[in-house]
């Protein structure tokens, strides 16, 4: 019996050498992008179409997982935790720091931070537009401001969820106008759209990347920019700033990878976004959405994700304030 | 109050029930312009208060409870055994790998849930481990952990 | 309508090129494989695929995820049938007759049935598309917040005739599993819910790990307790396809599946997967002897399946004529448009009609090749169950390990499966039924979010639920349901043989 016993070992070794030779060069296999927030929306199209191109680059391919939940924060969380080998990524928006800020004004300890992050670089920069569903009586941006300051609480916004990008700029449309607007948030920009295309809304605030196709389909109507200046494919939109009222909101979308990751990973996956991000098939996609490809370097993305999360404690303090009127 | 079978299910949920009252109403409710957190996990937990209640009240012994004159959990050794012997596969799972951790599962409970004599249950073990080790992990790519062997 | 049968021509002519056909093939085997395989859905089976489209054209690319997105469909019933364990949400349905067939030999013709059920409602619902997508389109925006709380409280009835037995066990059942979607964050605030802690529950209770418990572990506890040795049917050729008897009773399910399916397909966000469950309740509401649901009946096969499959050709039309999708994997599907430049929208007819009914007569092909298939595949699938039980189902309790362990690589879920496995095998002694329960777990998060988006969009007022002729007619077939479930058992408690 023991000889069987002892064939039987030197059997399993035999199949069990393999595993235990290995020689890793990175990337070895292929690398998760873990994107927080529900599919179909304006994360999920950027994020996928950078992985599409990824494979070219790096020889292995990247392959998109949504990981839900909390506006993000699951999502967050799981990146911040990840084995830092360079094989879990994640999407990083501006909205992230409104889940931390958010946190730490509820009193509670934020179950991460930006410093559980290692920038990789951004891919895009873009601000939301204001819409309304293509039968809305309001014709214009002054119209509807003054229509929703004549009957507060009356009307309703839909969003993508609390703290989402699209919730936030309308939150810094509200508290600089003064306005009582009701806030529907939704699973991801898909519902909030069908919300708003139905008229179970009145208006919201999304991408112009995933805007423009409802508005070329007649669904809805933009009658705003929260940009700095007009954008392109939205020419003849005005912005709010050249209209007079102080309101300014930009998301960028960009990529990060869990701290600890080892410098020479880092290094790859950063020329890796400076690649991608020119590489036309990403820029065609980004744009033919109606969107423009913003690269910038980890450097300046983490200067700019410093200067938001000022930004966003204003405003969210503000909200804070607001609400207890 | 005599006990049958349905009167210790129903009381068993009625225990859930005032668990889920409890903690819930520890939650914020919000206002109903906004209702919080607290509200809807409170709406339930006290509905099944009151249909485990009903449940309780009005439970009659069933046939079977009648006619039963073993123990009413039956022979409980079989699904203790497979829930050790899962538990330990889970424990496991991680530190040692999937590969073995499988191998060791299957050879225990072919060993001693399926009864086959000890060279059948090891082989039958070990293929079963190596199979799935070889769909799962190398065809499919599923990322399995590694364990010992990394 | 002309236009129509224009447009099915060219198609046609697109989908049937043998590249298109090809990758529909592609689509439908990994779809296949990815429903057979407990843990990994549509969802992860097209991501995985998604960057491998493309340098393809956007109709074969849409075509061959598309092909994954039903083939996960027609998988998810194999294990249903064969293990009691469903693929995902929507084949929970079919665990419930389908193995008890299974149990008694019949698991060839549940295969069977549930094939060419899945097939003429798949066909029906692209036939659906075809014809009334422009007039159907508007339907789906038509469903916000109220009514969509108005579909899942209707959806809860449903569930309650899911069950056998007594109504309040079924109740308590449903509230119980509503109570438990509660557990996690809070997606609205944020605020943690009975988690303890546990970082794995901030997502809530996930329906893999409980399924693969409450169902796949609990009925192994459950089984393995009496005996380990269970008759293996040697069937014959003949015993694999249904006899005419079961033929003849599913062709009323199928039919009436097929287009309660395909409706409710129509609905925005996931609220396909009611379709399983609203087509047992109604077969179980229209047969002659409707105790014997639960117990093997081929009803409550062939109906579900038929409705699922017609659900997802259903879930379509929003994403093609709207641009809106109807839940995760159509979301996906969007964003593969995206991708490669077609705009998604009610321009998508016009502008680019080749996708539009390529993508459409692909779904009748696919139907055909998932057929085809899927058929050959009963006789093997059947052939596995004559391994003898004290071999199989420790193979089975191991594919239930990797399906959890697959899906977020999480040992607190294969702990949240176990501890599922043992409340599974404890209901089932106390005889309680699992499937409301589940099903309850997966409406409920749905149902508070509806709820409390009505109460905002409202500003706190509960006339939000019955402003539309929508949500007042749902509502108001809700009552009728209820009521008529909690006055019969009642009304038969006066005689004194029953018990409630």
């Amino acid at each position: 019996m023991s000889r069987r016993v002892l064939l039987f070992l030197v059997l399993s070794l035999v199949f069990v050498s393999p595993a235990l030779v290995r020689a890793e060069e990175y990337p070895a296999r292929p690398i998760t992008l873990i994107n927080p927030l529900p599919p179909g929306g304006t994360l999920d199209l950027q994020g996928r179409a950078f992985a599409a191109v990824v494979e070219k680059y790096l020889g292995k391919p990247m392959v998109v997982v949504n990981k839900t939940g909390a506006a993000g924060a699951v999502g967050s969380l799981t990146v911040a935790q990840a084995k830092p080998d360079g094989y879990t990524l994640g999407l990083g928006w501006s909205a992230q720091t409104a889940l931390i800020i958010n946190e730490i004004a509820e009193g509670r300890k934020p179950s991460f931070t930006t410093d559980d992050f290692i920038v990789l670089g951004r891919f895009t920069d873009s601000s939301p537009v204001f819409l309304v569903p293509f039968n809305s009586p309001w014709k214009t941006i002054q119209q509807a401001l003054e229509d929703i300051k004549a009957h507060p609480n009356t009307y309703s916004f839909s969003s993508g969820g609390i703290q989402s990008i699209s919730h936030l700029p309308m939150e810094a449309l509200i508290v600089e106008m003064g306005l009582k607007l009701r806030h529907v948030p939704f699973q991801g920009g898909g519902p909030a759209f069908t919300a708003l295309i139905g008229g179970h809304v009145q208006c919201s605030a999304q991408y112009p990347g995933t805007s423009l196709p409802k508005i070329k389909a007649r669904q809805l109507r933009v009658l705003a920019s929260f940009s700095e200046n007009r954008l392109k494919n939205y020419e003849d939109v005005p912005t709010f700033k050249e209209l007079g009222y102080n309101v300014f909101h930009s998301s960028w979308v960009g990529m990060v990878a869990p701290k600890g990751t080892p410098a020479p990973i880092v290094e790859r996956l950063r020329t890796l976004v400076k690649q991608v991000t020119s590489d036309p098939a990403f820029v065609d996609v980004i744009e033919k959405a109606g969107d423009e490809v913003d690269y910038a370097d980890a450097e300046t993305t983490r200067k700019a994700w410093g200067k938001e999360y000022e930004r966003l404690q204003k405003l969210l303090s503000r909200m804070e304030r607001e609400k207890k009127q | 109050m005599n006990m049958n079978t349905d009167r210790v299910g129903f009381g068993t949920i009625f225990v859930l029930a005032l668990y889920g009252v409890v903690s819930s109403s520890l939650m914020p409710m919000g206002r109903l312009q906004e209702p919080g957190p607290g509200f809807f996990p409170l709406a339930l937990s006290a509905i099944l208060l009151i249909l485990s209640g009903l449940g309780i009240v009005s439970a009659r012994p069933s046939a079977q409870d009648l006619a039963r004159s073993e123990p009413f959990w039956g022979d409980m050794k079989t699904p203790v055994k497979i829930v050790l012997a899962t538990g330990l596969a889970v424990l496991a799972f991680e530190p040692v790998g999937f590969l073995i951790t499988s191998s060791c599962f299957l050879v225990s409970l072919f060993l001693w849930v399926s009864r086959y004599p000890w060279w059948k249950a090891v082989v039958f073990g070990i293929a079963g481990g190596f199979s799935g080790w070889f769909c799962f992990v190398k065809l499919l790519g599923v990322p399995m952990p590694g364990g010992f062997l990394g | 309508m002309i236009d129509a049968f224009i447009g099915m021509g060219q198609g046609f002519l697109i989908a049937m090129t043998p590249q298109n056909l090809y990758y529909c093939f592609i689509g439908c085997l990994f779809g296949t494989i990815v429903g057979v395989l407990p843990g990994i859905g549509p969802l992860a089976g097209i991501s995985l695929l998604l960057p491998a489209t493309f340098g393809m054209q956007p109709v074969s690319a849409l075509i061959m995820l598309a092909g994954i997105y039903y083939g996960a469909m027609y998988g998810g019933s194999t294990t249903s049938i064969l293990m009691n364990i469903p693929g995902e949400a929507a084949s929970v349905v079919t665990c419930i007759d389908g193995y008890q067939m299974a149990r008694k030999g019949r698991a060839g013709a549940a295969l069977f049935i549930s094939a060419w059920g899945s097939f003429i409602g798949g066909n029906l619902s692209v036939l659906g598309i075809a014809l009334l997508a422009p007039a159907l389109a508007d339907f789906a925006v038509k469903f916000g917040p109220a009514e969509m709380f108005a579909i899942m409280i209707l959806a809860m009835m449903l569930v309650g005739y899911v069950g056998s037995g007594s109504v309040l066990k079924t109740m308590c059942m449903v509230v119980l599993g509503l109570f438990l979607g509660t557990i996690g964050m809070d997606i609205m605030t944020g605020y943690l819910r009975m988690t303890y802690g546990v970082k794995e529950l901030a997502d809530g209770i996930g329906f893999i790990p409980v399924a693969m418990g409450l169902f796949g572990i609990g009925e192994i506890l459950s089984s393995t307790q009496d005996t380990l040795v269970r008759e293996v049917l040697k069937p014959k050729l003949r015993e694999l396809l249904p006899n005419r008897e079961e033929l003849r009773r599913s062709w009323g399910p199928i039919g009436r599946g097929s287009i309660l399916g395909f409706f409710i397909g129509l609905l925005p966000g996931a609220a396909h997967i009611i379709a399983g469950f609203a087509s047992y309740a109604l077969e179980k509401k229209l047969a002659v002897r409707p105790e014997e649901f639960g117990t093997g009946r081929i009803e409550g096969v062939a109906g579900p399946e038929t409705a699922n499959n017609a659900a997802t050709g259903g879930a379509m039309i929003p994403f093609l004529s709207l641009g809106i999708p109807s839940g995760p994997a159509t979301a996906v599907m969007m964003i593969a448009l995206l991708i490669h430049g077609i705009k998604p929208g009610p321009l998508l007819i016009q502008e680019n009609p080749e996708v539009f009914w390529g993508v459409i007569a692909s779904m009748y092909i696919g139907n055909v090749v998932l057929l085809i298939l899927n058929l050959p595949l009963v006789g093997i699938f059947v052939n596995l169950l004559r391994i003898p039980f004290r071999l199989l189902f420790p193979i089975i309790l191991t594919i239930c390990l990797i399906g959890v362990y697959s899906v977020n690589a999480s040992p607190a879920e294969l702990w949240i499966m176990l501890i599922s496995g043992i409340v599974g095998f404890v209901l089932r002694r106390f005889q309680f039924d699992v499937a409301p329960l589940i099903l309850a777990l997966i409406i409920g998060p749905m149902m508070e979010l509806a709820f409390r988006q009505s109460l905002m969009m409202s500003g706190g007022s509960f006339k939000v639920f019955v402003g539309s002729p929508i949500s007042v007619t749902l509502i108001s077939v809700s009552a009728l349901l209820l009521m008529g479930s909690v006055v019969r058992p009642l009304l038969a408690a006066r005689s004194p043989k029953t018990h409630l």
